[in-house]
């Protein structure tokens, strides 16, 4: 059974890109709307 | 489709009970021992609590229900079941379509919020992606890691098991980061 290990490590590390790639999104989202959002109020 | 109604004894109890299931869902074995377990697993407001409480119940009902209430009229559950009615899926009896099950007694658990079903699911409606993928490799990890160690590899359980705490910090970080943000 441990010859397994390193197979289940290269898939439990590609679940962990895929989550961190999608929190990357999620951020660069939320920045985005951030920016858009700072844009948008007028200046006094 | 004729072979379930031709040899219907035959059919339901050996392998030809698909074919029978095909013929008429209302003879099928499958329909009549299944059928409450598939409505609630589809059910996407039961997932917990047939993970928790019915399949390791399902096939001892014989044992805590006095008589079979699919022959009460109207199918009310006695007060003194307590959780264990649900193993036969009394609780999502009071639904939109089927309004018919009365209200439960006031001083019951269900009325007084104790018993908090749908509650209890709010929690996964605010996961994310990346909150379901760490979770799923977190879980993941843990089996892999029992594993490891009853087949008496206790180093690599122990390197495999270290990951968990890990992935778990990582996320509780990302959290935190997303949370800065929205200040």
């Amino acid at each position: 059974m441990n010859e397994y290990v390193p197979h289940f490590a290269i898939f439990i590390f590609s679940l962990f890109g895929i989550a961190i790639f999608s929190a990357m999104q999620r951020l660069k989202k939320m920045n985005e709307e951030e920016r858009a959002n700072s844009n948008k109020k007028p200046k006094v | 489709m004729g072979i379930g109604l031709w040899v219907p004894g035959i059919g339901k109890c050996c392998g030809l009970w698909p074919l029978v299931h095909a013929s008429h869902p209302s003879r099928s074995p499958f329909s009549v021992y299944a059928s409450p377990l598939v409505f609630r697993v589809c059910n996407p407001h039961s997932v917990l609590d047939t993970a928790l409480y019915t399949l390791p119940l399902h096939f001892c009902t014989f044992l805590v229900s006095p008589q079979s209430p699919r022959s009460r009229s109207p199918r009310t559950p006695p007060n003194d079941w307590g959780y264990l009615s649900h193993i036969w899926g009394l609780d999502t009896e009071r639904t939109p379509r089927n309004p018919r099950r009365p209200l439960p007694p006031f001083d019951s658990a269900e009325a007084r919020g104790t018993f908090k079903k749908h509650h209890r699911l709010k929690m996964f409606k605010k996961f994310t992606l990346t909150d379901r993928l760490l979770f799923i490799a977190v879980f993941l990890v843990i089996i892999f890691s029992k594993l490891l160690y009853l087949y008496d590899f206790k180093l690599e359980a122990i390197f495999v098991g270290l990951w968990a705490p890990s992935i778990l910090a990582f996320g509780i970080y990302l959290k935190a980061i997303e949370n800065s943000k929205d200040e």
